[in-house]
């Protein structure tokens, strides 16, 4: 090798690591944070070599794996947008509509959660779980109770089971007669953690059932506290201090409880307007 | 032209490509399997579903390497000349060459299908579906549809070959075909509903996919997966087309293939 060669290669080396000790210290030109995570639906097919129910499934991993690990608002918004894609790339994806109902309205994505069912209600006819969690989600999220029974009786010709035809009618009655009670929710939960598989997504909703529970034992607490004093409850040690609880439950989550400012009891890392 | 089948059947299952490649296929019907673990409610499917997916990839790849080999390679080698030697017509060539990938294509699916089958009954590990999957006929038929498709994006890759004087063009162009041809469906199904409101990227690209589905078909159309994975038969009327389409479309590519043979001049 000539002396002109190894001068060419050197100035080659040294081009070449100039410019990647340059481009280290070069922010990358912005893109839409939310662009980079979820792509457009087209641009996934692409990706997915032209097969729409793989890049149903590639998203629904997604959605899964990300969905037990501590999430902020912005990630759930996408977390929503994924799951809205994998509603529109396969409808009738059974995981996905399952994990958005017990996931995004929970973290305030509740149009979200309602699309990604609503879809599926049209893809799987013969499922009357779909039309369940959308009827839930408006009796607990929208609160509306009148809607949600009237939902909740379209659920129940699909159900092939005559037990189960007996249960929907007879929660869609209660809800007609009685109004919004918060305690349904609980039910809600470990009704899901109970029909999932054993695994992270399960003990993800068991611990939230238990979560739901304690704040439930709060909630009474305090309604006592208000009664008892005349009152309302400012800081939940106060019902320790008169005695209505023992101790504080522990947050599976390590999030902890709080009070509002109407001294109602709320889960901390809710990101909602409403108490859940 | 049965020699031309023959010599084909004999050569596809030498070539160490295929070899790799089947069991790539293998390796993804394993992938399929290890999913399943993943879904809360439908293990089941989801194998079923990734699996699907997996044995389009592997079939497609295959008969496009036998393609490559089988036609491209001999007549980069010129070796395709001491096969034209036989007194029979060119067509017989191109049309012997491509019952031989058929056949061939149709081996490696039922073996992948198998094994597909058996790793969706084994996944899940004894949970039981609300909604069970159904691995009797809607699978198999699936499984048929699959294979069609093969069929009609190995007839795109034979013309390709026969016009080609580049050996890896019809891999290239057949994998372009295959990804292009199966996301039409999602494209035209995505503009149909308004594209989000889109107005303008309907008004503009309504018509160019439109037009090209005349010269590519909706290889979508035959994915019957919903059957087997949610007990959602496809519609008569979509099946009894898309058959139709399909065969029309490796009609004409073998044609134009044996047309375009017969015609060229090898030096």
């Amino acid at each position: 090798m000539d002396v002109r060669h190894i001068s060419i290669l050197l100035i080659a080396v040294l081009l070449y690591g100039a410019a990647i000790n340059h481009l280290n210290n070069i922010p990358r030109t912005g893109v839409v944070r939310e662009m980079q995570v979820a792509l457009p639906r087209f641009v996934q097919v692409g990706l997915a070599g032209g097969d729409r129910y793989l890049a149903a499934n590639i998203n629904g991993f997604r959605a899964l794996v990300a969905s037990t690990d501590r999430m902020q608002a912005d990630n759930f918004r996408i977390q929503g947008r994924v799951q809205q894609d994998v509603a529109w790339l396969n409808p009738a994806h059974e995981d996905n509509y399952y994990i958005a109902a017990a996931i995004l309205p929970w973290n305030g994505e509740v149009d979200a959660a309602q699309d990604v069912l609503l879809r599926a209600i049209v893809a799987r006819p013969f499922d009357w779980q779909p039309i369940f969690y959308y009827a839930f989600n408006l009796y607990h999220f929208k609160r509306d109770p009148i809607a949600a029974a009237q939902w909740l009786m379209k659920a129940s010709p699909r159900a092939t089971d005559q037990n189960d035809r007996f249960a929907i009618e007879n929660v869609a009655a209660r809800w007609f007669e009685k109004g919004y009670e918060p305690r349904v929710a609980i039910g809600v939960i470990e009704g899901m953690a109970n029909q999932s598989r054993e695994g992270g997504f399960k003990r993800y909703l068991q611990t939230r059932a238990a979560r739901l529970r304690s704040l439930e034992t709060l909630r009474e607490a305090a309604v006592k506290y208000q009664s008892n004093t005349g009152r309302p409850l400012r800081d939940l040690q106060e019902l320790v201090n008169a005695g209505l609880i023992r101790t504080l439950p522990m947050d599976p989550f390590g999030f902890g409880y709080a009070v509002d400012h109407e001294g109602q009891p709320i889960l901390l890392n809710a990101p909602l307007r409403k108490p859940q | 032209m049965f020699q031309f089948v023959v010599s084909a059947w004999r050569s596809g299952f030498r070539g160490k490509s295929f070899h790799a490649i089947f069991v790539f296929g293998l390796l993804l019907v394993g992938v399929a399997y290890l999913t399943g673990h993943f879904s809360p409610r439908q293990p089941q499917t989801v194998a079923l579903d990734v699996g699907l997916s997996g044995l389009r990839f592997s079939l497609v790849l295959l008969s496009l390497f036998w393609v490559q080999e089988l036609v491209g390679r001999e007549i980069d080698r010129r070796t395709v000349i001491f096969a034209l030697t036989y007194p029979v017509p060119r067509s017989h060539y191109v049309i012997g060459r491509y019952l031989g990938i058929l056949a061939l294509s149709l081996v490696a699916t039922i073996i992948l299908g198998l094994a597909l089958w058996l790793a969706v009954i084994l996944a899940g590990g004894g949970y039981e579906q609300q909604f069970p999957v159904m691995l009797g006929l809607p699978y198999w038929t699936t499984i048929a549809g699959l294979w069609l498709e093969v069929a009609v994006v190995t007839a795109f890759a034979l013309w390709i070959a026969s016009l080609s004087t580049v050996a890896v063009l019809p891999l290239a162009l057949g994998a372009a075909f295959a990804i292009g041809a199966n996301s039409l469906g999602a494209v035209r199904d995505y503009l149909s509903h308004g594209a989000d409101g889109d107005i303008a990227m309907v008004a503009r690209f309504d018509p160019i996919t439109y037009g090209i589905q005349w010269l590519m078909p909706d290889l979508s159309r035959l994915d019957w997966r919903l059957w087997p994975m949610y007990s959602m038969p496809p519609r008569a009327d979509e099946v009894l087309w898309a058959v139709p389409m399909a065969l029309g479309y490796i009609a004409l590519m073998i044609g134009l293939a044996a047309t375009a043979f017969s015609r060229r001049e090898f030096t």
